[in-house]
C-alpha cells in the first residue's frame, strides 16, 4: 500500500522550471537597479540643496571639474562649497547609511530574529558610550582613529554581552532580545549622563548633539576614516551571506547542515560592532535604519541575505542620504539633526514589528 | 562490514542525572533503525548525542570510521543530515529556498553543481512541488515538517537522523515519509529514526530499540522487540501485538477496553 502512495508522489508529471521554484530573483535585481537609480537622484539633489542651491546640471559639472581639476573662475564659488562641504557630507552620509542598512540586516540574521537592530538591541548606545568618553577626556584629537576605536571597544564589548546575555531563550527570543536592549539601553543611558554631568561646557554640548546624530561638520578626513572601517567590513560581511541564511533554522539544523555556527556568529558580531561604531564616532546616534530598511526589502525581495544584505547597504545609504536633505532643507538655515527624522519613522516600524511577530509566536 | 555509525559505552547526564546510561549503539548501510521508547527515555537525547549537537560525559561515536569530532562542519555535513524536532524557520524564505539549505554542505564540491536538478528531484519525491514557492512561515505544522525532511533528503548523506518526522503529518503524509525513509536504507544508507507510533515503527523499521530510562531494554528485529509482554512492561500500559494475517508483519496497538469500564 505504502509502495502505492510512494510511487504517487514520486511522479515527475510537472517538473517546473528552476524560475519558477526561485521566483525571486529577477525581483532582486529590479530592486538593486531602481535604489541605485534613486540613490543617484537623491544624491545630486542633495548636493544642489541649501543656501547656495545649484541645478542638477551645475552639481555635475561642479563634479566633473574637482574629478579633472578644471574650472572657470566664476564656477570656482560652487565648486569650492560642492567639494568642501556638500560632497564629504554626502559621501559620509552614503557610507553611514550602507554600514547601519548592512548592520541591521547581519545582525538580524545573526539572532533569526527581525527586531534585533543594533540601536534597539543596545550595541548603538554601547559604542556611544566609548565615543562620548573620548570626547569627555578630550583625548580624540590626538588621532582620527581614536573616537571609532574606542566605540568599536565599547560596541563590541555591549554586542557579546547582550548575545551572551539572550541567547537559548527559545521561544521567548523576541521578548529577551528587546528587554536585554532595554536594559542595556538604561544602563549606557547612565554611563552617558554621567559622562554629560562631569564633563566641561564645550565637551557637554559636543555630546548632546551627537547624540541627536548628525553629518553637520563632515569632513573629508572622516570620509577616510570610515570608509577605512565600513567598506572591508562590508565586503567581508557579504561572503558570509549564504551561511547566515541558514541561522533561520536555529543553530542546530545549522550546524548539522555544515555550517560553523560559533565562527559564524563570532564574525558577524566583530562586523556588526564594526559597522556600528563607524557610523556612531562620525554621525553620532542616528537609530532605526538598521531596522526599517532590511525589513521593507524582506517585504519586497524575500529574507535571503545573499540579496538582502547588499539591498539593504544601498537602501541604508538611500535612506540616509533622503533623511539628511530633509533635515538640511525642512526648516531654511536649519540643520537638524538627523536621528529625528529616522527615529520619527522607525519608532511606529518597530512597534508595528514587534505586535506582528508577536502576534505570529502567539505572544499577543 | 564496518558500521557507518558507531557509539561506545556513550553516556550523557543533565546536572548529575543520567540520562543515558553507558550504550552502544551501532547504524549499518542499508538499514532503517527505529528507536522506541515512552516519554523521556531519552530517544531525542540519544540522537543528539550520536548527531554531535551535544557533548556525551562519556564514550566515542565514530562516523564514518573517524571519530565524529574530527569531521569539520561541512564535512560532517555531507556525511550525516539530522532533521529535528523542531522546524521552526525564523524568516520568510519559500519552501524550495529552504530545500537549497540542505545542499549547502556541497558547496564548492563537485556535487555542488547538480544543486537545482536535486532540487527539483527532491521536491517531486516528497509531493512539494506544489509548495514550492510557498512562504515556510505560511504553512502547517506538517507541512513545515515536510519541508523540513525533504530539506534532509536534499543534503543526500550516507547517514541519516531523523527526529519524530511524522509527529504532525497526516497519515498519508506520514507513510509516504517513512516509505522514502525505508528507501534511503534501500539505497545502502544507514537512517536511524525516533518513532512514537509502534505500529509503524514495526512496519518499516529493520531493527528496533527500545529505550527506557535512558538504558536500551531490547534491541533486534522487529519480531524479537515489538513482542507484546515486553512492550507492556516498559510502557506501563497493556499494548498487543499479533501478525497480520495478509502480509505477515507485526502489528501493534493498545489494549482498548473499554467494556471493562
Amino acid at each position: 500500500m505504502s509502495q502505492q502512495t510512494l510511487s504517487d508522489v514520486r511522479t515527475p508529471s510537472a517538473s517546473p522550471s528552476a524560475h519558477r521554484i526561485f521566483p525571486r530573483r529577477g525581483r532582486v535585481w529590479a530592486t538593486g537597479v531602481a535604489l541605485s537609480a534613486a540613490l543617484l537622484a537623491v544624491s545630486v539633489l542633495s548636493a544642489g540643496s541649501g543656501q547656495f542651491p545649484a541645478s542638477p546640471g551645475e552639481v555635475l559639472t561642479g563634479f566633473w571639474h574637482g574629478v579633472t581639476g578644471t574650472g572657470t573662475q566664476e564656477s570656482a564659488l560652487l565648486d569650492a562649497t560642492l567639494w568642501t562641504v556638500r560632497f564629504p557630507r554626502l559621501v559620509l552620509g552614503l557610507l553611514i547609511g550602507c554600514a547601519l542598512g548592512l548592520g541591521g540586516a547581519l545582525m538580524q540574521g545573526v539572532f533569526a530574529n527581525p527586531l534585533a537592530e543594533p540601536g534597539v538591541i543596545g550595541i548603538g548606545s554601547g559604542a556611544a558610550v566609548g565615543a562620548c568618553t573620548v570626547i569627555v577626556l578630550g583625548v580624540g584629537s590626538a588621532s582620527p582613529f581614536i573616537l571609532p576605536a574606542a566605540a568599536f571597544a565599547s560596541g563590541l564589548a555591549v554586542t557579546l554581552l547582550v548575545y551572551w546575555l539572550a541567547r537559548g531563550s527559545g521561544a521567548s527570543a523576541v521578548l529577551t532580545l528587546v528587554l536585554t536592549g532595554i536594559a542595556v539601553n538604561a544602563v549606557a543611558g547612565a554611563v552617558i549622563s554621567f559622562l554629560v554631568f562631569v564633563a566641561d561646557t564645550s565637551s557637554r554640548e559636543q555630546v548632546i548633539f551627537w547624540q541627536m546624530g548628525s553629518l553637520n561638520g563632515a569632513s573629508w578626513s572622516a570620509v577616510a576614516t570610515t570608509a577605512l572601517i565600513v567598506v572591508p567590513a562590508a565586503l567581508a560581511v557579504l561572503l558570509l551571506a549564504g551561511r547566515l541564511d541558514l541561522l533561520a533554522l536555529g543553530d542546530s539544523a545549522a550546524s548539522h547542515s555544515g555550517v560553523n555556527v560559533p565562527r559564524l556568529r563570532v564574525l558577524s558580531i566583530i562586523a556588526v560592532a564594526l559597522l556600528t561604531s563607524a557610523a556612531v564616532a562620525h554621525a553620532g546616534m542616528i537609530g532605526f535604519v538598521g531596522l526599517i530598511v532590511p525589513h521593507a526589502l524582506r517585504l519586497f525581495t524575500g529574507p535571503s541575505h545573499r540579496s538582502l544584505l547588499p539591498l539593504s547597504a544601498l537602501g541604508g545609504s538611500l535612506l540616509l542620504a533622503v533623511a539628511d536633505l530633509v533635515s538640511r532643507t525642512a526648516i531654511p538655515y536649519a540643520d537638524l539633526p538627523i536621528g529625528i527624522f529616522t527615529a520619527l519613522v522607525g519608532g511606529p516600524v518597530f512597534f508595528i514589528l514587534l505586535r506582528t511577530t508577536l502576534k505570529k509566536q502567539g505572544v499577543l | 562490514m564496518n558500521p557507518l555509525l558507531q557509539a561506545e559505552n556513550l553516556s550523557y547526564s543533565i546536572k548529575g542525572k543520567p540520562v543515558i546510561h553507558p550504550l552502544d549503539v551501532r547504524l549499518r548501510a542499508g538499514e532503517l533503525c527505529v528507536v522506541i521508547g515512552p516519554n523521556g527515555a531519552g530517544k531525542s537525547t540519544l540522537l543528539s548525542l550520536l548527531a554531535g549537537s551535544v557533548r556525551p560525559d562519556a564514550g566515542s561515536i565514530e562516523l564514518a570510521g573517524k571519530p565524529l569530532r574530527s569531521w569539520g562542519a561541512a564535512q560532517a555535513g555531507r556525511l550525516r543530515s539530522v532533521m529535528d524536532q523542531d522546524s521552526h524557520v525564523a524568516f520568510g524564505f519559500s519552501v524550495a529556498e529552504v530545500v537549497r539549505f540542505g545542499r549547502t554542505p556541497w558547496r564548492h564540491t563537485p556535487q555542488g553543481a547538480d544543486d537545482e536538478h536535486i532540487i527539483n528531484a527532491v521536491l517531486a519525491r516528497t509531493g512539494l512541488h506544489g509548495l514550492a514557492g510557498r512562504t515556510v512561515t505560511t504553512l502547517s505544522g506538517g507541512e513545515r515538517q515536510r519541508t523540513a525532511f525533504a530539506r534532509v533528503l536534499a543534503q543526500q548523506t550516507r547517514v541519516v537522523m531523523l527526529d519524530e518526522p511524522v509527529a504532525a503529518m497526516d497519515i498519508k503524509h506520514a507513510e509516504s515519509t517513512l516509505g522514502i525513509a525505508r528507501d534511503l536504507a534501500r539505497e545502502g544508507r544507514a537512517v536511524v529514526a525516533v518513532l512514537h507510533d509502534l505500529d509503524a515503527a514495526a512496519a518499516y523499521a529493520d531493527r528496533l530499540i527500545l529505550l527506557d530510562a535512558g538504558r536500551i531494554v531490547a534491541q533486534g528485529a522487529v519480531a524479537e522487540v515489538a513482542r507484546s509482554a515486553l512492550l507492556s512492561e516498559v510502557y506501563g500500559t497493556r499494548i498487543d501485538t499479533w501478525i497480520d494475517p495478509v502480509d505477515g508483519r507485526v502489528r501493534v496497538a493498545p489494549a482498548r477496553n473499554f467494556a471493562r469500564r
